[in-house]
């Protein structure tokens, strides 16, 4: 059964007609294009479908379009601003934190909730908290690390 | 899976849906668990109806003698509130050991109740911590935590008809301490092979008030090992006697053998688990002062 | 000085996969998509006696159903191994789209196409089949007895798929009746997981006879083989396509995964529509490839002064339903445990054996870290008998370049010793080994060492082209899988043509277009493809100056390329004019590279680890691993890098954590990421990967290969380690806490640590 859901994406204010059954990773991906968002395990286990909603992290794989309407979700395509990298996009593309890049837009995600909402540069061990519900299976984690620290860095001095 | 979606804005209009669809509706918390239950059994609801929306639902505070956690507060809330940190600080450790930030931020503590799975560690805490579920629907009713379950992977609750509003946890009282932990097979978002959660109440003199002794992973439920409990109660508090305590574990715990653990190795991790909650416990509740 | 060679050139596709901008077979979308769904086998072995599809076909929506009586009744192989193998070897053709026989829970019965997923998934449930169950095998040693029931009946008269690999060297019995010391043991090996984050996909759309195929695959050219064979069509109607980007492979697809490229062009065929499959993760989990699990059978002789004098081995692999790879990874598995180390006398047998599991197939490594698992414990086991150190007993005994062993290529190069000098160092062996102590907590060194190969006497064809903008366009039937090779390519483009490197565009994951190419697998691509192109770049660049000598009447050996420009004549030409003056009127500038013979290079490595073994708990915890690699000169030393780290992620999972464990009904327990243990971040020790260089003369610049060899003998390794700080040599991993429990109780380590108590809280 559809009805409208309405709520902002990306900065844009969105009304479509969907089903009501849609989680919202399909409703991105498969209704308004946005396809940086992955599809990885739709059972909230690998975080590839990982977005910002109300600035907090969340799988969408296992959010219901409809428990989310009205918020302001954030997904990769959202990061960068008039053709600009976000910083972290650049930190990651200069270290090259990735290997298949599969996992990298969730990661994103994550590392860029976990900046936002800390005060302070984030320790290596709050690097990994922020990104432990991000699999990897290539194995770039350190590189990720790396590139989020020496971010920090330069945002220091 | 399901075909309407509803997100009311108060409880009184969640449970209007409900009747409504005369059971064929489900109440969903963050549904992390719930969607791929649905999954796996192939089920399909008519109507989810979401707690996300209810306000009321969400706070944590203080009523009288008791810290309230609405039934649509999430993991994330509650590792962080500082009235759980100051009160139930067991319960702020299991949340934040649950999956990882992205589940933290959608799964409700009702909603771990709810899905029954024996071992959630919000559920272990709870259980420690006396709490008690609130439930508005055709018959409200309060019900302790670990009254909750009506068999392996069965709720007491019918999320068809009724919605756990709050959870309520009596302030402890005297010289209390508590510790929640856990051992699985891997740090990060992995099903725990064995967890538990302790508490104890300290008087003046260091005998024990109070005790209460959990475990997950050795029955269909969380486990309050009553024996254990009654001989730690008016006992004088010592590091010889919980460890004696610890020791004799094994005996009162009947685990079934798992792929992720034969039945002997939990009891034989047992012993270690519980001493780690139990000194925890111990040592926070004899820094606090009278 | 080299100006792009051993340089860390930033990744090609950076800036696509940062914004999510990268596409991958998921995001594939064609006007008029159908999306399928598969039915698939509830039993381990049965004959489908009764298939009443009219339910489905009549379901609204619902566009084809296919099944073996509307779809080729023609025998494959679903990898790269029918499209290309090494000498003598035949492939397993065992396999049909779908067959009136299943052979594993989960094989394919039948297929949907519909106008949505749900109308598919519904179609499913409405299909009746009526199954006869059959007895079913799960282990190969069963499978391998007189009266054990053939899985394959119908086509051969034992359990073996495509043959034994067989390899002798001097007189192994003779030699093992002269050795001093001896060890033998039988090991065990679990069933891993790619698990990679993309689950398999596959697109097709037939029109106008001609079939297109968008997939992950790693081997474009070999999947559009297998698809002209299957339906007997011309394979240049056929195109296989990668869109460009794949999410992860490590072997799962070096051809088909789950046989959906094969699926969809029937029902694109059957529809007359573009038809999509997209497999779910529990799919994934359970239908495609897996690695090969098994036990090996080890004998290793020396004599007194520590000279290996007899080694001999049995493979017994499952290879589950069907073939795949079937003899190639028991000849790897062979071959790589007899290249490591000089040993006069060798005995080798091993098979992969059909059994009624999922089907096991390529998984980095291939073989190779099961033999090195095996080779590794046995060399510590004559290490401890012969009381000399594990380190010297290696050094001793390893592989020299142009030393007799029984592969048919030569070792050209090898930097092994200075692999395990530093792994050893670099770890603390001298400081850490045998030093566990008698705690609860005890920690522990140990070292594993192996070889591989980059590629087995592949050829490699890459054409290249001079556009008219002066840019240059290199062709090659490659894939980039995710490990950044394209990259390394570029730089060796750019090296050998003189060009700036942003003047390189190379196209690649498609058929069209494109030489034959077996695909990104095997530890080859860097290796083969960059000889490839540097033997095109050398004539191109010979064309080049030969026209702009002429072009300015001087002698084309005073001229040179440099920075996209030919320099050293009377005038400076600009590439992009050279182009246009040339293409229209007067001649084109391109040239192919093709290998001239296949050549084969050994990369080698040395992995040292240090654990804590929690007695009370059975929890290994791999403090560091430090990974040295001999990979011949390092193109790009980043990506090298990373290379190495994953491969040792993924081997600490090996050997610690993951296991796919199949019930008595042959049903696969771990079918999600929640129940199969990948090590997540909080998981991943300190990681130090050394890159070792020595200069290999037939390789591009002397470079070799990396691939696979970032986690061959991290298992050994982790083994070698947890024996030292327990005194338990474990035959058998994963080293869940569980089993390592089990052992430690065996021998009585954990009375000490039970006395002892302690706490217990995994963070």
């Amino acid at each position: 059964m559809q009805k409208i859901w309405s709520g902002t994406i990306n900065g844009k204010k969105i009304e479509k007609s969907i089903e009501q059954s849609m989680t919202l990773l399909h409703f991105l991906r498969d209704e308004l294009s946005l396809l940086g968002t992955k599809v990885g395990c739709e059972s909230g286990d690998c975080g590839a479908c990982a977005v910002i909603i109300d600035k907090k992290l969340f799988n969408s794989c296992i959010t219901p379009a409809f428990a989310v309407a009205g918020c302001e979700i954030t997904t990769i395509e959202g990061l960068s601003e008039n053709g600009q990298l976000h910083p972290i996009q650049k930190a990651l593309l200069d270290t090259g934190s990735f290997q298949c890049g599969y996992c990298m837009p969730g990661m994103c995600m994550a590392l860029k909730c976990a900046m936002d909402a800390a005060e302070h540069n984030l320790t290596e061990e709050e690097i990994r908290e922020a990104i432990s519900g991000n699999l990897c299976r290539c194995g770039s984690y350190s590189l990720v690390v790396e590139a989020i620290s020496l971010l920090q860095e330069v945002k220091k001095s | 899976m399901w075909n309407e979606f509803e997100s009311p804005q108060s409880v009184q209009d969640a449970l209007v849906i409900l009747e409504k669809h005369g059971g064929n509706a489900r109440v969903m918390g963050g549904g992390t668990d719930l969607l791929m239950q649905l999954k796996s059994k192939r089920q399909t609801v008519e109507c989810l109806v979401s707690t996300g929306k209810i306000a009321s639902m969400k706070e944590i505070r203080l009523e009288g003698e008791k810290l309230v956690i609405g039934g649509a507060a999430c993991a994330m809330q509650v590792q962080k509130d500082p009235l759980v940190r100051q009160y139930v600080p067991m319960l702020a450790q299991a949340c934040a050991k649950l999956g990882a930030p992205q589940i933290r931020n959608a799964a409700t503590l009702a909603g771990n109740v709810v899905t029954a799975k024996p071992a959630a560690d919000s559920a272990v805490a709870l259980t420690a911590s006396d709490a008690v579920l609130e439930i508005l629907g055709p018959t409200p009713r309060s019900i302790p935590l670990i009254d909750a379950y009506a068999g392996l992977m069965q709720s007491a609750v019918d999320s068809t008809k009724e919605m756990v509003v709050a959870i309520e946890i009596p302030l402890p009282t005297g010289r209390y301490g508590s510790h929640f932990a856990r051992i699985a097979s891997r740090r990060a978002a992995a099903l725990p092979i064995l967890n538990a959660a302790a508490a104890l109440c300290l008087d003046d003199d260091g005998n024990i008030t109070k005790s209460r002794v959990v475990v997950g992973g050795v029955g269909p439920s969380p486990q309050r090992l009553y024996t254990l409990e009654d001989m730690l109660q008016g006992q004088r508090g010592t590091i010889d006697l919980i460890e004696q305590v610890c020791g004799a574990s094994p005996d009162h715990v009947h685990p079934r053998d798992s792929i992720r653990s034969s039945a002997a190795a939990r009891k034989g991790l047992l012993p270690g688990l519980l001493k780690k909650c139990l000194l925890s416990s111990f040592e926070m509740a004899t820094k606090k002062e009278g | 000085m080299k100006r792009y060679i051993s340089k860390n050139q930033k990744r090609s596709d950076a800036l696509s996969k940062v914004t999510g901008e990268a596409t991958y077979t998921h995001d594939i979308v064609v006007p008029g998509m159908l999306f399928a769904k598969v039915l698939r086998s509830p039993h381990a072995h049965a004959r489908i006696r009764k298939l009443d599809v009219s339910k489905a076909a009549a379901l609204p929506g619902v566009k084809a159903v296919a099944t073996w009586e509307n779809t080729p009744r023609k025998l494959f192989n679903s990898t790269g191994m029918m499209a290309f193998l090494y000498p003598g070897a035949k492939p397993a053709m065992d396999e049909y789209i779908f067959d009136q026989m299943v052979r594993h829970v989960g094989d394919e019965v039948a297929a949907v196409a519909a106008t949505s997923e749900e109308i598919a998934a519904e179609a499913i449930r409405l299909i009746e089949v009526e199954y006869e169950p059959l007895p079913a095998l799960l282990d190969p040693l069963d499978a391998l007895e007189e009266d054990a029931i053939l899985i394959h009946g119908d086509i051969q008269d034992n359990n073996i798929a495509s043959g034994t690999h067989t390899i002798r060297q001097g007189d192994f019995e003779k030699g093992w009746a002269e050795c001093d010391v001896t060890y033998e043991a039988r090991v065990k090996l679990p069933i891993q997981k790619q698990a990679q984050l993309e689950t398999h996909a596959a697109v097709a759309e037939y029109r106008n006879g001609e079939l297109t195929v968008w997939s992950p695959t790693q081997s474009v050219h070999g999947t559009k083989y297998i698809l002209a064979h299957i339906f007997d069509m011309s394979a240049g109607n056929i195109r296989v396509m990668n869109p460009p980007y794949v999410g992860g492979a490590f072997g799962v697809r070096v051809g088909f995964g789950g046989k959906a490229e094969g699926i969809v062009s029937c029902l694109s065929m059957l529809s007359g529509y573009p038809v999509k499959l997209v497999l779910t993760r529990e799919e994934d989990f359970t239908v495609s490839d897996t690695r090969h699990s098994g036990y090996v059978d080890i004998k290793l002789g020396a004599k007194a002064d520590g000279r290996f004098h007899a080694f001999g081995m049995n493979a017994y692999l499952n290879t589950g339903a069907y073939g795949t790879h079937g003899i190639e990874v028991a000849a790897c598995l062979g071959n790589m445990a007899t290249s490591t180390y000089r040993v006069p006398n060798i005995f080798f047998e091993g098979a992969s054996i059909y059994t009624n599991i999922v089907p096991a197939g390529a998984f980095r490594g291939f073989g190779n870290p099961q033999a090195v698992f095996a080779v590794e414990t046995a060399v510590d086991a004559l290490a401890k008998k012969l009381d000399i150190d594990p380190v010297e007993l290696r050094l001793k005994n390893r592989i020299r370049v142009n030393d007799e062993w029984p592969l048919s290529y030569p070792c050209s190069s090898t930097a092994l010793d200075e692999c395990i000098k530093q792994a050893a160092a670099k770890i603390g062996w001298s400081e850490k080994r045998g030093r566990a102590g008698q705690g609860r907590f005890r920690r522990g060194v140990g070292l594993g060492a192996g070889t591989h190969f980059c590629g087995y006497d592949e050829l490699a064809h890459v054409s290249l082209e001079l556009e008219t903008d002066g840019s240059l366009s290199v062709f090659t039937g490659n894939s980039e899988i995710g490990t950044g090779h394209i990259t390394s390519l570029q730089q060796i483009t750019a090296e050998s043509f003189g060009c700036e490197i942003e003047q390189v565009n190379i196209k690649y994951g498609d058929t069209r277009g494109t030489p034959y190419d077996v695909g990104c697998h095997s530890t080859r691509s860097v290796f083969a493809i960059g000889n490839a192109i540097s033997m095109a770049a050398g004539e191109l660049k010979e064309q080049v100056l030969q026209y702009a000598a002429g072009a300015m009447g001087c002698s084309a050996e005073a001229l040179s390329i440099e920075s996209g420009r030919v320099r050293g004549g009377p005038e400076e030409m600009d590439l992009g004019q050279l182009a246009r003056d040339g293409h229209i009127h007067k001649t084109h500038f391109s040239a192919e590279g093709k290998s001239k013979e296949a050549v084969t290079v050994t990369p080698w490595e040395a992995h040292a680890a240090e654990v804590e073994v929690d007695t009370l708990t059975g929890m290994v915890k791999v403090l560091k691993v430090v990974a040295a690699h001999d990979v011949g000169v390092a193109i790009n030393p980043q990506l090298v890098e990373g290379q190495i780290e994953g491969g040792v992620v993924i081997g600490i999972g090996y050997a610690t954590r993951e296991e796919m464990s199949i019930n008595e009904k042959g049903e696969v327990y771990n079918s999600s990421y929640h129940t199969y243990m990948l090590p997540t971040f909080a998981d991943t020790p300190e990681i130090e990967p050394v890159i070792v260089e020595s200069y290999e003369p037939r390789g591009p610049y002397g470079a070799k290969g990396v691939g696979e060899c970032g986690l061959v003998p991290t298992a050994a390794a982790i083994a070698a380690a947890v024996e030292d700080a327990t005194g338990v040599r474990f035959l058998e991993i994963p080293l869940t806490p569980q089993r390592v429990l089990d052992g430690l109780q065996a021998a009585c380590v954990t009375c000490q640590a039970e006395k002892e108590g302690g706490t217990i809280d995994v963070e």
